[in-house]
């Protein structure tokens, strides 16, 4: 076997309660890495199309890179993939930190693969090399902090155990939730945790001791060494860089000063309140601390606390930029402790803050516009800028009471419910994350392509077009936007499938992980092999979403973001251009109205 | 002719202010201009974090004047006009 993989992963059937161990194949390995390349790849060997989401057959798996639980800068990091999300209807993904990855790795495994569905709670425990089903039935409606504190115990080494875990929002099936792991930590897109749910799995318990050997630990340790210098010399991924100082936030007056920070349901991209819910002000009023993931040198994760108040909290970590905007700005709502809490709220039910957030600001325009009417809520005053009501939509949702079983339905089926489908903000009914894309051109075509639905770290374009890393990039021009769409895109499918944080990539190039991941594993990495990986894994998704049925039809962005200027701010007058944008990113794909063709999927190995 | 200055992340700490509303005389209000004055308000700390690049080449700042790169407008001879936002920016990233 490559070095670097335990060379087993762990089946287990859920329906039957029989856990087998299967060697992880080795040209598998080669050919996807691991983590999201080995996910799809196990996904599209049992592929069926008409998979629904709470299928037993829908595949659920926690896949490992060969970086995750190595001395890689940001080795913690695992993916999670499954058949079919509840969201979307495409093929789910989501990736995490904190420290579940690499126990998973520790504890004798490079990957979970859930199947079938357990006719009372269960939870799998993972303990050095012995795998078992236990009964969750006393654990089944505890919210995320509580089931993690009380199985973090269960097997005596606290320090090397990790839970991942659903909240009672994915046990409720709303179909916006992600998996959590070490409390804060979440996979949380395209609704991994309603499928976690549906088989009735409500944790994943993983403890370990046995280290996993890299192939060439003297040359990983030299090419780790040059890595961790570019990450430590950089001035935004090092120890007193930007990242560490500030956390995600620090973008909220970046985008708004860009007039990109979308604003009461990407209605506005202008937030004139914005610095009162910006990372400056977390940092000044509400920082008590910093947490990183199992190996990072970066430390981007806030510790936060509300002492006093109406929206006090204690011992939160976050909110990240996507949470601030998405309950800030996005609502209407200007209050940062609120913001605060409204992530904890989250946090505690296993809710995609993105989605969740987008729901309620989609709701809100709604009630504004008349469309929905005053009897259906309820007494839930949802109008932009009502922190109270905001704050009682989340538990509402997740537990699907009052109003709360409509904004469970996610906007998409919400704005379609009440006739209005144009006021949801989504692509492939997925929730659009904090950059407009009418000033910022290449994370327009991103969102539209991206197979998972509206999604930023599909692929990062804010990178070059914002923060001008590698290089600047004129947001406002549609010039190259497909060739660096596609080259961020495949970049992203490459490190996700290694096992290593995103945010690596400010300071580090397809060269550096080539060389770390070739030292790792034995295999001959460079470059373009790399991201040739990462553009077969893209494909991949692609194609098996073209086989649900998705196409040109659906690489698009909601109709507000291509008909309605931006009204007012700095980027006043702008639209998304996606549309003179994408028959040239599928002409440098190789695809056809969405659709890899023969040759490319020949070319890839895929055919 | 009064403009504003907006400063972000780390250049804030060195400036003790988030913005400040600043007065340039006309024939005087280019962007490279204002930088120089801003270094004469602020002291050699804020020159030291805003000239120049690092290691590696990553500039110090990023400048935005109205939302845009300055690298898209006329560089630092970009003009200034009453009521415009200068942005100043240091590298910083998300997700
Ligand atoms: S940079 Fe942040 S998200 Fe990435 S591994 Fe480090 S702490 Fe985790």
């Amino acid at each position: 076997m490559l070095g670097a993989y335990t060379g087993k992963m762990l089946e287990v059937d859920l329906g039957s309660g029989k856990l087998s161990d299967v060697p992880l194949d080795e040209e598998m390995a080669k050919t996807y890495l691991g983590g999201k390349g080995l996910g799809l790849k196990l996904v599209y060997d049992e592929f069926r199309p008409d998979m629904q989401p709470f299928d037993p057959d829908n595949l659920l798996i926690f896949a490992t890179g060969p970086a995750t639980g190595l001395k890689i800068p940001t080795g913690g990091r695992y993916n999670i993939v499954c058949s079919k999300s509840p969201q979307t209807g495409t093929v789910g993904s989501g990736n995490s930190g904190g420290k579940w990855g690499p126990y998973l790795k520790f504890a004798g495994y490079d990957a979970v693969l859930f199947r079938g569905i357990s006719k009372t709670p269960v939870y799998l425990n993972i303990a050095d090399g012995k795998a078992e089903l236990r009964d969750a039935s006393d654990l089944w409606g505890l919210t995320v902090f509580a089931v993690t504190d009380e199985l973090s115990e269960i097997n005596g080494n606290p320090k090397k155990t990790s839970v991942a875990c659903i909240g009672p929002a994915a046990e409720n099936l709303i179909p916006f939730t992600g998996i959590m792991n070490d409390k804060y930590r979440t996979a949380g897109r395209t609704g991994l945790g309603a499928v976690m749910g549906s088989k009735k799995l409500k944790a994943v318990v993983v403890t370990g001791s046995k280290r996993v050997e890299p192939a060439n630990p003297d040359l990983l340790k030299e090419r780790v060494r040059v890595s961790m210098q570019k990450i430590r010399e950089n001035p935004v991924t090092g120890p007193k860089g930007g990242l560490h100082t500030y956390g995600t936030a620090v973008l909220v007056n970046i985008l708004n000063e860009h007039g990109a920070y979308p604003t009461r349901n990407f209605r506005e991209a202008y937030f004139p309140e914005a610095d009162e819910q910006s990372g400056e002000t977390l940092v000044e009023k509400y920082l008590t601390g910093r947490s990183g993931c199992w190996g990072c040198p970066i430390i981007c994760g806030r510790k936060s606390d509300v002492p006093e108040g109406p929206y006090s909290v204690r011992d939160s970590e976050g909110p990240e930029y996507e949470t601030i905007f998405v309950f800030g700005s996005n609502c209407g709502i200007t209050e940062l402790d609120a913001l605060i809490k409204a992530n904890h709220l989250c946090d505690e039910f296993g809710l995609d803050t993105i989605s969740m957030g987008g729901t309620i600001a989609c709701a809100m325009e709604l009630v504004e516009s008349g469309k929905i009417p005053e009897e259906k809520l309820q007494g839930l005053n949802l109008r932009f800028g009502d922190v109270g009501a905001m704050l009682d939509a989340i538990w509402r949702t997740a537990y699907k009471a009052g109003f709360g079983a409509d904004l469970a339905l996610g906007s998409k089926k919400l704005a379609e419910k009440y006739g209005a489908p144009e006021l949801s903000m989504t692509v492939k009914g997925l929730e659009l994350p904090a950059y407009d894309p009418r000033p910022i051109q290449g994370i327009g075509l991103n969102y539209a392509t991206a197979n998972r639905g509206g999604d930023h770290v599909y692929g990062y374009t804010i990178s070059p077009e914002i923060l001008g890393l590698p290089e600047k990039l004129d947001p406002a021009s549609i010039e190259d936007k497909p060739r660096w769409t596609i080259l961020l895109q495949d970049l992203a499918s490459a490190v996700n499938s290694a096992g290593v944080c995103l945010f690596t990539t400010f300071a580090l190039g397809l060269p550096e992980y080539a060389g770390m991941l070739e030292a790792a594993t034995g295999q001959a990495l460079d470059a373009d092999k790399l991201l040739k990986l990462g553009e077969r894994v893209t494909n991949l998704e692609r194609l098996m979403n073209n086989m649900y049925g998705f196409d040109r039809k659906q690489d698009t962005l909601p109709k507000r973001l291509l008909k309605e200027p931006v009204p007012f701010g700095p980027a006043k007058g702008q639209l998304s251009r996606v549309p003179e944008m994408i028959d040239e990113y599928y002409r440098l794909r190789g695809w056809v109205d969405g659709k890899p063709t023969e040759e490319k999927l020949k070319e890839l190995g895929l055919a | 002719m009064k403009v504003i200055v907006k400063f972000l992340a780390t250049i804030r700490q060195i400036t003790g202010e988030p913005l400040i509303e600043f007065e340039l005389r006309p024939g005087n209000n280019t962007v490279w201009e204002t930088m120089r004055n801003l270094e004469f308000r602020y002291g050699p700390e804020f020159k030291e974090a805003t000239a120049g690049s690092y290691p590696g080449g990553i500039p110090k700042i990023r400048i935005l004047v109205n939302g845009r790169d300055i690298d898209f407008l006329d560089g630092t001879g970009t003009e200034l006009k009453e009521g415009d936002v200068l942005v100043l920016v240091p590298p910083v990233a998300g997700g």
